[in-house]
C-alpha cells in the first residue's frame, strides 16, 4: 500500500488552510469560468499564469488552483449548457441532448443535481484511476529515451489534430504554425537566435501565456462582438435541486461505467473529453434506453456524459504528468506553466516532486467533494451570473486579459502581440482551424528538437536512432495508425461526395 | 474558396520560413542537428499540407457579413489603440473607453456602458495593483490630481 501511504501525505499537504482556500478559489473560479460564454478553463488559467507568476505563488498551491478550474470549470459549463442550450466546449454537447430537454421540461433543478453528482462520481474515480495508474506509468515511461519522446510528441500532434477538428489537414497546419512559433528566440543548442528579426524582445521567443490568451480569450471576444443580439432569456428558477433516490439508483452503474470509459479515454493523447462524453453517452444509450427515452430528457442520459467528461479531465493529467506530454490544449498550457518554473514534468516528476504530485491529487478528492457540496445548495446562486449582459461581460474579457498581461510583463509589445494573435485566431476559427493544436505544438516544439538533437549526439549523428528499438518502433506505428484513420474516412467522405454528385 | 486564399498564404509563409532557416548555419560548432535542421523540417511538413489544402475538396464555410467585419474590425482598432495609449492615458481611462465603445457595439446605453467601465476599471485597477501588489499605469490626469 505504498500509494495508499503517500496518498495519505497529500492530504496533509491539501489539508493545509492556504492549499484549502487555493481549492476553494479554484473550483468556484473554475464553475463561474465554465458557466460564462467565451472564458472557459484554457482562457482562465492562461490569464491567470502572468498573475501567478508575478505573486510567487508556490508551485504546488498554482497546480492545485489549475487543476481545479480546470475541472470546476467542466462542472460550470454542463450548468450553461443545461439551461441555456449553449455548450460552452464541445465536451458539453452531449450533455445538452438529455440535460436541455429536462430544463425545458420544468426539471432544471433535478438535471443540474445529477450533473453535479455524477461530474463527482466521475471525478472521484478518475482521481482514484489517477492515483495507480500514474506511478506505473511513469515507472514504465523512465525507459523513455530521447528518440522515443521524439516520436512521442508526434503521435500527440497527430492524435490532437486527427481528433480536434473537421478537417485532419488543418489541425495539421495548425501544429505546423504552431512549431514556427516555437522557434522564434535563441536556439538552445547552437545559440543562435531564429526568426527574431534584430529584435531583442523576441530573443527568448514568445511568451505563451501572451499567444494563448490572444489566440482563444482575445478571438473570442471578437467572436462575440460580431453576434451582437444576446441569447435568449435566462430562466433561473430552478426549483429544488435534487434528486430522487429512485432517480440516484437509475444513474449509478452508468455514472461508473461512463467514469471508466471517461478516464481511458482521456488517458490517450488529443481523444479528452469530447470523444469520452459522446462514447459514455452511445454506450448508456445501447445498454440501459429500453423505451427510448434518451434524446426527450432522461435523467440517465445527462448522468452519463457528465460523469465521463470530469473523469476524462482527471485522466488527461496523466500524460501531462507522467511522460511531460499534454495531450489537450489546456493541460498544454498548465504545462507551459510548470515548465516556465524550472519544473519538468516527466518520468522522474513522481520521484522528485512526490509530495507535490499526491498533494494535487488529494487536492482533487478535496475539490471534487466541495463542488458537490457547494453547487446542490449554491447553484441558484451561481446561475445569476448568467444574467449579466453581454455590454458588460464582453469588454471585461478583454479588459481582464489585457490589464492581466501588462500588469506581468509592462510591455506595450505583448499587449499588440495579444492583439494580433486574437486577429490570427478569429481567421483560425473562422476558416474551421482549431486552435489546441497552435498551443500543443508552442509547448512542446523546443521539448521535441531537443529530443531530436540528444538522440543525434547519443547516436553520433545517426539518423537510424529513431527506428532502434522496439519502443520508437511502437510509437511509429502509433503515429501511422493515427494518421491514416482520418485520412481514410476523408477519402471515403469524398467517395460518397462523388457517387451523390453523379447520381 | 477561403480556404484556397487560406493555403496560398501558408505556402508563402512556409517557403520563406524554410528559405530563412537556410541561413542559421553554426559558427564552428560541432552539433549533430544545427540550428536550421528542425525550422526546414517545418517547412518541408507544412509545404505538401497547403498543396493538398489547395487542391482538395471544400465545403463553401460560412464567412461573415460585411457588418459583422465592420463590427469586428472596429473592436481591433480599439484594442490596437489601447495598447499604444495605455501608458500615457492610464490604465482606468483606457478600459473605461473600450467598455463605452463594446457597450454602444451591444446597443447599450452609453451612460450604462460608462457607468460599468468606470466600476470595472476601478475594480480591475484594485485588484491588479492594490491587492496583488502588480504594476499598471495610472496616467498623467490621476497622477497630477493626486
Amino acid at each position: 500500500m505504498d500509494a495508499f501511504h503517500s496518498l495519505m501525505q497529500g492530504f496533509a499537504g491539501a489539508l493545509v488552510p492556504i492549499n484549502l482556500l487555493v481549492v476553494f478559489l479554484g473550483v468556484t473560479a473554475g464553475t463561474v469560468i465554465g458557466m460564462l460564454p467565451g472564458i472557459g478553463p484554457i482562457n482562465g488559467i492562461a490569464i491567470l499564469i502572468p498573475i501567478t507568476f508575478a505573486l510567487g505563488i508556490d508551485p504546488t498551491a498554482m497546480l492545485i488552483l489549475f487543476a481545479g478550474i480546470y475541472y470546476g470549470a467542466q462542472y460550470g459549463n454542463s450548468i450553461s449548457t443545461i439551461l441555456l442550450n449553449v455548450p460552452g466546449t464541445p465536451s458539453s454537447v452531449a450533455t445538452a441532448l438529455d440535460g436541455h430537454p429536462m430544463a425545458k421540461s420544468g426539471r432544471a433543478g433535478p438535471a443540474l443535481a445529477i450533473s453535479a453528482i455524477a461530474s463527482f462520481v466521475g471525478g472521484t474515480v478518475a482521481v482514484i484511476g489517477l492515483m495507480f495508474l500514474a506511478p506505473v506509468l511513469a515507472k514504465w515511461a523512465i525507459r523513455f529515451g530521447p528518440a522515443e519522446y521524439f516520436v512521442l510528441i508526434l503521435f500527440t500532434f497527430t492524435m490532437l489534430s486527427a481528433l480536434s477538428g473537421k478537417q485532419f489537414i488543418k489541425g495539421l497546419l495548425a501544429t505546423g504554425i504552431g512549431l514556427m512559433l516555437a522557434t522564434i528566440g535563441i536556439d538552445g543548442g547552437t545559440g543562435i537566435p531564429r526568426y527574431t528579426f534584430g529584435h531583442l524582445s523576441f530573443y527568448d521567443g514568445l511568451d505563451f501565456a501572451v499567444v494563448t490568451i490572444g489566440l482563444f480569450a482575445i478571438s473570442e471576444v471578437f467572436l462575440l462582438i460580431e453576434q451582437t443580439q444576446t441569447a435568449g432569456e435566462v430562466n433561473t428558477k430552478l426549483g429544488r435541486v435534487m434528486v430522487t433516490v429512485k432517480e440516484f439508483v437509475s444513474c449509478w452503474w452508468g455514472m461508473i461505467r461512463s467514469a471508466v470509459i471517461g478516464f481511458l479515454i482521456g488517458v490517450l493523447p488529443g481523444a479528452g473529453a469530447t470523444i469520452a462524453s459522446f462514447m459514455a453517452y452511445a454506450t448508456e444509450q445501447r445498454l440501459t434506453d429500453k423505451k427510448g427515452t434518451f434524446g426527450s430528457g432522461d435523467i440517465r442520459g445527462v448522468a452519463a456524459p457528465e460523469s465521463a467528461n470530469n473523469a476524462a479531465v482527471s485522466g488527461a493529467l496523466i500524460p501531462m504528468l507522467t511522460l511531460g506530454v499534454p495531450g489537450s490544449g489546456t493541460t498544454a498550457v498548465i504545462l507551459g506553466a510548470l515548465l516556465a518554473l524550472n519544473l519538468n514534468p516527466g518520468p522522474l516528476f513522481i520521484v522528485q516532486h512526490g509530495d507535490m504530485f499526491w498533494t494535487l491529487i488529494a487536492s482533487m478528492y478535496i475539490g471534487n467533494f466541495m463542488l458537490l457540496v457547494l453547487n446542490l445548495p449554491l447553484v441558484g446562486l451561481f446561475v445569476k451570473v448568467l444574467l449579466v449582459p453581454r455590454y458588460i461581460l464582453v469588454p471585461m474579457v478583454a479588459m481582464i486579459s489585457y490589464g492581466a498581461i501588462y500588469a506581468a510583463s509592462s510591455s506595450m509589445t505583448d499587449l499588440m502581440l495579444m492583439t494580433g494573435f486574437g486577429l490570427l485566431g478569429y481567421l483560425m476559427r473562422k476558416t474551421d482551424f482549431p486552435l489546441a493544436p497552435v498551443i500543443l505544438a508552442l509547448v512542446l516544439g523546443p521539448m521535441m528538437e531537443t529530443s531530436l538533437r540528444r538522440a543525434l549526439s547519443l547516436s553520433n549523428g545517426d539518423w537510424g536512432v529513431l527506428f532502434a528499438s522496439p519502443l520508437v518502433l511502437a510509437l511509429w506505428g502509433l503515429v501511422a495508425v493515427s494518421a491514416l484513420v482520418p485520412m481514410i474516412r476523408t477519402l471515403r467522405r469524398a467517395r460518397k461526395y462523388n457517387d451523390s454528385e453523379q447520381h | 474558396m477561403s480556404d484556397r486564399i487560406v493555403a496560398v498564404f501558408l505556402l508563402l509563409l512556409a517557403a520563406a520560413f524554410g528559405i530563412q532557416a537556410w541561413a542559421y548555419v553554426p559558427i564552428g560548432f560541432t552539433d549533430h542537428l544545427g540550428a536550421r535542421v528542425f525550422p526546414l523540417a517545418v517547412a518541408l511538413f507544412m509545404l505538401p499540407l497547403a498543396l493538398v489544402l489547395f487542391f482538395g475538396r471544400h465545403s463553401a464555410g460560412v464567412w461573415p457579413s460585411v457588418r459583422a467585419w465592420r463590427v469586428v474590425l472596429l473592436a481591433l482598432s480599439v484594442l490596437v489603440v489601447y495598447a499604444l495609449v495605455i501608458e500615457s492615458v492610464g490604465f482606468i481611462i483606457a478600459t473605461t473607453a473600450v467598455f463605452i465603445v463594446y457597450g454602444m457595439l451591444y446597443g447599450a446605453r452609453w451612460w450604462k456602458a460608462l457607468i460599468a467601465g468606470v466600476i470595472a476599471a476601478i475594480v480591475l485597477y484594485s485588484l491588479f495593483v492594490l491587492a496583488l501588489d502588480m504594476y499598471l499605469p495610472l496616467g498623467s490626469f490621476f497622477e497630477e490630481l493626486f
